[in-house]
């Protein structure tokens, strides 16, 4: 579905006068690749690189050197330019500067307006989509009534009304509650129901472990790749890069110090349950 | 002696309705020195309760007394109080202004009456108790990075030596290892200045390690106040609100179900956790 | 709460009035203003009196509700009900206290200007009380569509309307935010001099302009993630199409309009300028 290789992207800096007097380089060497109708995490600390690579996925950012294509087509390629948006939707952190209608059917209309669907199938898509994130009873308020949860939801059927292949997630939960967090989870695994693919960037790890694979982001390079459980086994590692392993991945890796014989792949309050009390 | 105590405060945003609060009959007491955690979903009245605490808000029913005296009686300096309950609210860097890092955080102690001078070394000592470094003093505020900004308001607030230190959410949005860091180092302030601190919170795992007492908030009312041990226990009830457990706590008690002698005392850290199951296994 | 105050105070009913498009509603608003200043006539008042009296009945919008746009005028009214009332002088002098004579003249006009002030606000809050926001931009960009040709940019100016709307009570919000956060720091701005206090307000201008241009990029950002590229090839999902309901409107006010001119011509015309 996304494809990069040896992405690399700089920016200039400026100084006060507004020259520029340096280049950053935010990605170095980069290679992803995400599977179609796959759930794809991606972690770092803050200032990793991990925006910048999730704008880089929709061109709303495009490599100085390497490629990156989308459903094939190649994001340096202008003329592809709509098409790539359209199929790789993203939806960003701040709930509030991302929805552009005064009334919430409105807002997710705006996909689909800007894309030129005639009017019968834009009312077709807004009532499936505002349905798909269960927003119907909604529909008529103002974007302003809504808990950051429904803003996201919100969010997501406007990206959804443009029938995108995969959907980018740039911390869509950092600064929801966790009631709000649990809604844009459930939201995920609609999506994942559906054969969407999801790229989610995120600092909660609790998250991350339902991904089907998960790329570790430190100073513009992937520095990790792999299952959940390989990447949350190497607690060492992953401490490394800024991560903290779920509560539950840390009692597992104290008691394995400890000689208690376990597996490495528990990563869930469940399976720890059936390890500890049903074998 | 108590540091806050509030009587039966309510609060409603309209006047013309006064039964429609956004707190309501609300009543505790914090001690000197205590670390107390505050949580409820968005929308309980969190951010509300807070704003009474230095008297940005005043409530329509009931008395707030700060070191034993109400605030609201004639003539009490709101100002002073401010100066006194230091309040940072969520997303603090927001609040940025000043075109240096040093001038920034010099804008309360100045506020205060105190001399350039004075400001200054307050300034230079709160950046140093938030950990940001000489070099940045003369940067502008705009040209640091997210965690740095924080940094930098919350040392806005701190250099005017309050001695209660509220703080809405400021974990939020940082990397974990970047949590992580920040709630050491509040602690580590705590211990050396012996302030009071009011931690607003939505991660069930910072305040179960952080705080020493929890109140809860639900719809506008405080609900339970206890050690987050005790609130903890009552998985069901947090549930209900939205407000869910720590993963430990959760664990241990499938476990407990599962049949695993853990032991009935509620955990709620890494640590323990650890500590009852290789019990348990022997 | 500050989030909800609606700019243009929409009042949700059902009424044809609501239904009307909007470009009825904006066209017949600026006929009545107009036919308001045209003519100075007992007949063309009692005219839109009773026009106004059938359009608030017919919206079902509750009469208090209209009468709410009058407060914010009350003392413009008032002062240049005043000056109108004691300066001008003609006809013959109906009271005299002191040096402040009342004249004839001077009583018609400010009762005239009364009028007119009245019906203007209330026949525009009727608008905008019955029709969204949306609806009033959407319904301002196909009326100033013409202008297209001589290169307004007429997409542009509605949608940047259309997202101050928006934006407005979160900004609104952002400002309360920031003013305690600058007081919670011992900000005081309320006692000083005039100097103190412009001064005083920097700590929150400051920040309110940082986070504004924060917010239009990010939204600049997602709008362009969402395909958005301008008016070209833009389509609507809720077009403005003219039904039977809004030519009647259109028939009705025509009539209106010849009506409240001839009433003014039986009597004679005059022009005030105030």
């Amino acid at each position: 579905m996304i494809h990069a290789k040896s992405l690399t992207y700089d920016y200039e800096t400026f100084d006060s006068e507004g020259n520029a007097d340096g280049v950053v380089r935010a990605l170095d060497d980069i290679s992803v690749d995400i599977e179609h109708g796959k759930f794809v995490a991606i972690l770092g600390r803050n200032g990793s690189g991990k925006s910048t690579l999730a704008k880089q996925m929709n061109a709303l950012l495009l490599p100085t050197s390497g490629t990156v294509w989308v459903d094939g087509k190649d994001t340096k390629n202008q003329d592809d330019l709509w098409d790539i948006r359209q199929s790789a939707g993203m939806v960003f952190q701040n709930p509030d500067n991302q929805i552009v209608g005064t009334v919430v059917e409105e807002d997710v209309g705006f996909g689909p307006e800007n894309m030129g669907v005639p009017t019968e199938e834009i009312w077709v898509r807004v009532n499936k989509c505002l349905k798909r994130m269960g927003m119907e009873p909604f529909r008529y308020e103002s974007p302003n009534a809504l808990s950051g949860g429904q803003k996201q939801r919100l969010s997501i059927a406007g990206i959804l009304a443009m029938e995108p292949k995969c959907v980018i997630m740039d911390e869509p939960t950092a600064m929801l509650d966790p009631g709000g967090r649990r809604e844009v989870m459930k939201a995920i695994k609609d999506l994942l129901a559906e054969h969407l693919s999801v790229v989610l960037i995120t600092h909660y790890m609790e998250e991350a472990v339902e991904a089907d694979y998960i790329y570790v982001m430190d100073s513009g390079h992937v520095v990790m790749t792999g299952t959940p459980v390989e990447i949350f086994s190497d607690t060492e590692t992953i401490k490394k890069y800024g991560l903290q392993p779920p509560q539950v991945v840390q009692v597992v890796d104290e008691l394995i110090k400890k000689g208690v014989p376990l597996n490495r792949n528990i990563l869930t309050t469940e399976e720890l349950v059936q390890a500890l009390c049903h074998q | 002696m108590s540091s806050i105590e509030l009587k039966n405060v309510s609060y409603s945003y309209d006047p013309d309705h006064p039964e429609d609060t956004t707190i309501e009959d609300i009543s505790f007491k914090v001690e000197q020195g205590e670390i107390v955690g505050l949580i409820g979903q968005t929308g309980s009245g969190k951010s509300t309760l807070i704003q009474h605490l230095n008297g940005l808000l005043k409530a329509t029913k009931g008395d707030i007394l700060y070191g034993g005296k109400s605030i609201y009686t004639q003539g009490y300096k709101l100002q002073t109080l401010r100066f006194e309950v230091g309040l940072v609210f969520q997303y603090p860097e927001y609040q940025l202004f000043e075109t240096t890092v040093l001038a920034d955080v010099c804008y309360g102690p100045k506020n205060q009456g105190l001399s350039e001078e004075d400001a200054r070394a307050r300034a230079r000592e709160a950046l140093g108790l938030v950990g940001v470094g000489e070099k940045l003093y003369e940067k502008s505020p705009f040209d640091l990075s997210g965690g740095q900004k924080r940094r930098v308001a919350i040392a806005g607030v701190l250099a005017m030596h309050p001695q209660v230190l509220i703080l809405d959410e400021p974990a939020a949005g940082l990397d974990p290892e970047g949590r992580e860091e920040f709630l050491e180092q509040i602690r580590q302030i705590h211990d050396r200045t012996g302030m009071t601190v009011i931690l607003v919170s939505h991660s069930m795992e910072d305040v179960a390690r952080f705080v020493d007492r929890l109140l809860v908030m639900n719809k506008g009312k405080l609900i339970m106040d206890g050690t987050p041990k005790e609130i903890f226990s009552r998985t069901e009830q947090m549930n209900e609100i939205g407000l869910f457990v720590p993963q430990v706590t959760f664990l241990m008690q499938e476990l407990k179900k599962n049949g695993l002698p853990v032991g009935d005392e509620t955990v709620i850290t890494v640590k323990e956790a650890v500590e009852k199951i290789s019990e348990a296994l022997q | 709460m500050i989030r909800d105050i609606t700019i243009g105070q929409y009042y949700k009913a059902k009424s044809v009035i609501h239904r009307l498009d909007p470009r009825v509603k904006l066209v017949c608003t600026l006929l009545f203003l107009i036919s308001l200043f045209l003519t100075r006539s007992v007949m063309t008042y009692l005219l839109a009196t009773l026009w106004l009296f059938v359009v608030i009945k017919t919206s079902k919008v509750p009469f208090r509700f209209v009468m709410r746009g009058l407060k914010a005028i009350v003392i413009l009214l008032v002062v240049t009900a005043m000056l109108n009332l004691f300066m001008l002088k003609g006809g013959d002098v109906l009271v005299k206290i002191g040096r402040f004579t009342i004249t004839e003249a001077g009583l018609s006009a400010t009762v005239y200007l009364a009028v007119r002030l009245i019906y203007l606000i209330i026949g525009s809050s009727l608008m905008t009380l019955t029709t969204t926001p949306t609806q009033l931009t959407d319904g301002l960009e196909s009326l100033l569509g013409p202008l297209k040709k001589i290169h307004v940019p007429v997409h542009e100016i509605a949608m940047m309307m259309s997202i101050a709307l928006r934006f407005i009570p979160i900004l609104l919000e952002e400002t309360d935010k920031i003013m305690k956060a600058q007081l919670a720091r011992g900000a005081d701005f309320e006692n000083g001099n005039i100097f103190h206090r412009v001064k005083g307000m920097i700590p929150i201008l400051v920040p309110l302009f940082v986070s504004a241009f924060r917010r239009a990029n990010d939204l600049a950002l997602a709008m362009e993630a969402r395909c958005y590229h301008g008016g070209e090839g833009r389509t609507r999902m809720k077009p403005l199409h003219y039904q039977k309901r809004d030519y009647i409107a259109y028939a009705v006010m025509i009539v209106y309009m010849v009506l409240s001119f001839c009433g003014g011509k039986w009597l004679p015309l005059h022009f005030w300028v105030f």
